[in-house]
């Protein structure tokens, strides 16, 4: 095999891919996409939400119970400020309380309470019934239409109810101590080294994005690669050019250029994005003192190399057996799944890295690279350990299942690419492996 | 130059090239000519070591085909085509680059063959951009490019104007001028008339034809003769009929004739001859008769027929 011109059909193939319009055009994309949905509708939510909670408040009350005869009927909510999960924003000084004016407006019936309710005078009706002190039935009524959500906070109306239910029972400190129960809970669970340590929100939820962003990153990154080479097998089928570069070239060195340049255009896909992300997202990871050990990115650069060879290989057998790349999408899509798969049951990883699932997708070679990834970076956050055997068993599976679909692979290439304008089926796939 | 020797390709168990012999030399353009399905694309694939044979060997200039060692060799097959989306340059350095040029070369010699073909002016735009024709040239280009030793050529012709069609039969005059050898596949049987000095045909696998493309031509040669003459001619002694045609009179004669004494005979009558020239049938007649007889297709028979089996009383039409 000559390594001069697999360099070159690697470095043609490399530059036509990454100067199309769709390598830019996923490259820019696909991390706006995500930025839109996770941050921007995120915000979004969250204003929209507060916006809600800071409405001032009319509430028609009917109380049947007699219980709130004597309770105030205008005052102002304070809503405790609470801890931002965002690490970035934690040195910011603390933004001021907000004040939400409530008004309780007494109603001798509910029928003339949701009248008022209907007509717009009110925003809410609030049903105290005549055994509340036994039952603890409450009912409240809202003109709300959203969709598994009521209208958000309510803590103003339920502040309300337990003062005044305490008012003259107890001193206002115990009331006070009543109201904020909770809130003042520090939990403490075990860290990494076994110490008592208190609960870091911020780090739980970098639990869950890093293996998420590093588990996807390396699926991006075998797909991308492996749908570059489909793409690129297809359309040289196509145009019927591989019997002319066969005089010049070996369908060895051709593989091999292919592979390489095509590989190289997924990871710098991927390795671009790592490299945003990890810019935009440096200061979040150190300042919940999460970092990506060495030897997670060392494993995830084996699990790249066997497991594009793997797809690709898959890839370039599909590419080179169906007759147009439209067919050939067909095919691959499915076998992508397999890839996919273990993203779906994410939260089994996250709960137990080392459970029977998890274990088995991470030794099963087509789910392998994802699941491993999952199961190692989910492990990084929680402190769970990964049996060593089990990496070295599953990177072993996965790179002889690779060298065997290369082997396949490369033979259906040599082979199918010829067959122009058809589709084999099954007996005629064997009969072409069965040739020398 | 290029030696095929006793190669045989079977596929499930039909055997699809069957015990083929021949030679090329340096400096030849030699036809391979067969119906469709006659196993010329999986010679070739042969040869070219796409395909491996079943048995035989294959040789240029005695070394192998299928090693490091092969040849500089070109192919231009009957199906063909060219990356689209790339600049006409790029796309045919690349080639250049695969034939082992440095970057600068496979430029320069890019140019020289576009200036060649015509093609300077569409260096810079896509090969998409070009009509069927001029990717046809360009592709012609992409065979040629690396100066081949060994080049293939399968129904280059086609789609080309007749301007371009001379353009490259003087391109393939000046190759075989500096030693290249030119295997040429073809239907158009003109262009093998005119271009090349021998050729092979095969029909089911089987050689049935091979020689000098003159020499063919000659063996078919039923026993008649285009006479122009001053007059008009009587039936002399040894031949069998006398019939005009177009100004002339096609004479044929009796198998046991000589067409001297047929000559002597019109002369003794007075008439001035002005040619008396043996009909020669052209290649496409011999191809059809050769396909529809089934001529060389014995079973367990190798080798080109003889040519008792090839003759044909009567002409080969």
């Amino acid at each position: 095999m000559s390594l001069n011109k697999v360099l070159i059909i690697a470095k043609r193939e490399y530059l036509t891919t990454v100067r199309r319009k769709a390598f830019v055009v996923t490259l820019l994309l696909t991390p706006a996409i995500f930025f839109i949905a996770g941050v921007v509708s995120a915000r979004l939510q969250i204003s929209a939400a507060v916006a809600k909670a800071a409405e001032g408040r009319i509430v028609a009350v009917v109380d049947s119970s007699g219980l709130y005869g004597h309770a105030p009927l205008t005052f102002d909510y304070t809503a405790p400020v609470l801890p931002t999960l965002d690490p970035r924003q934690a040195k910011k000084p603390a933004p001021a309380p907000k004040h939400v004016p409530v008004i309780m407006r007494i109603y001798p019936d509910q029928k003339v309470a949701l009248d008022s309710l209907e007509a717009g005078n009110v925003k809410s009706v609030l049903i105290v019934s005549k055994d509340f002190l036994g039952s603890g039935r409450l009912r409240l009524y809202e003109k709300d239409t959203r969709t598994f959500t009521n209208s958000g906070d309510q803590r103003p109306i339920t502040n309300w109810l337990s003062r005044n239910l305490l008012t003259g029972g107890t001193d206002s400190l115990r009331i006070e101590r009543t109201m904020w129960m909770g809130r003042s809970l520090d939990y403490y669970t075990k860290d990494r080294e076994g110490h008592w340590a208190l609960h870091d929100d911020a780090k739980e939820l970098a639990g869950f994005l890093l293996p998420f962003a590093m588990t996807f990153l390396l699926m991006m990154s075998i797909i991308t690669g492996g749908q570059y080479l489909l793409q690129g097998v297809s359309e040289e089928k196509e145009s019927r050019i591989l019997e002319s570069m066969l005089c010049s070239v070996t369908p060895s060195e051709l593989l091999a250029g292919k592979l390489l340049g095509l590989g190289g255009a997924g990871l710098t896909l991927v390795g671009v994005w790592i490299l945003a992300g990890a810019y935009s997202s440096a200061g979040a990871l150190s300042a919940v003192h999460v970092s990506i050990p060495a030897s997670l990115v060392a494993i995830g650069f084996l699990y790249f190399v066997f497991g594009y060879l793997f797809y690709a290989s898959v890839m370039m057998g599909v590419g080179a057996m169906t007759s147009n790349l439209r067919e050939a999408t067909q095919f691959s899509g499915y076998l992508t799944l397999l890839n996919v798969f273990p993203l779906w049951l994410m939260g089994v990883f996250l709960t137990n890295p080392n459970s029977t699932t998890a274990v088995v997708l991470s030794l099963f070679p087509p789910s392998a690279p994802t699941s491993m990834i999952l199961r190692l970076s989910a492990a990084t956050v929680s402190g769970a350990v990964i049996p060593p055997w089990q990496i070295a068993t599953s990177l072993s599976l996965l790179a002889v299942s690779a060298a065997l679909t290369l082997m396949l692979g490369s033979k259906l290439f040599r082979l199918g690419m010829l067959l122009y304008g058809k589709t084999p089926n099954l007996p005629e796939i064997m009969r072409i492996l069965r040739q020398p | 130059m290029l030696q095929v020797r006793n190669v045989r390709k079977v596929y499930d168990g039909r055997t699809v090239v069957n015990d083929v012999n021949f030679d090329v030399g340096a400096g030849e353009i030699f036809a391979l000519l067969g119906p469709n399905g006659a196993g010329k694309t999986t010679l070739i694939r042969m040869i070219t070591d796409i395909v491996r044979p079943d048995g035989g060997t294959i040789e240029f200039g005695g070394r192998s085909l299928a090693g490091p060692q092969r040849p500089r060799m070109a192919y231009l097959p009957e199906e063909r085509g060219l990356y689209k989306k790339v600049p006409v340059m790029d796309a045919l350095a690349y080639f250049g680059e695969l034939k082992g040029l440095t970057a600068a070369d496979a430029r320069r010699e890019s140019i020289e063959l576009l200036e060649e073909f015509g093609l300077a002016a569409w260096t810079k735009k896509q090969v998409n951009a070009l009509s069927k024709g001029m990717q046809q040239k360009l592709q012609l280009c992409s065979a040629l490019i690396g100066r081949p030793e060994l080049l293939i050529l399968d129904e280059p012709f086609t789609g080309l104007d007749p301007i371009n069609v001379q353009v490259l039969e003087d391109v393939l005059r000046r190759r075989r001028g500096e030693g290249t050898t030119v295997l040429l596949s073809t239907h158009q049987m003109n262009k093998v008339e005119q271009q090349c000095d021998r050729a092979l045909m095969i029909n089911r696998g089987h050689m049935v034809l091979y020689g000098e493309v003159g020499e063919i031509r000659r063996q078919h040669a039923a026993n008649e003769f285009l006479l122009t003459a001053d007059g008009t001619p009587k039936s002399v002694a040894g031949m069998k009929t006398l019939v005009a045609e177009n100004g002339h009179w096609r004479v044929a004669l009796e198998k046991a004739a000589h067409p001297a004494s047929v000559l002597k005979g019109l002369l003794d009558q007075g008439l001035a001859v002005r040619a008396f020239v043996p009909v020669v049938p052209p290649l496409e007649d011999i191809f059809v008769h050769v396909v529809q007889t089934g001529i060389g297709l014995d079973q367990g028979k190798s080798g080109p027929p003889t040519m008792d089996e090839l003759y044909v009383p009567g002409g080969a039409r």
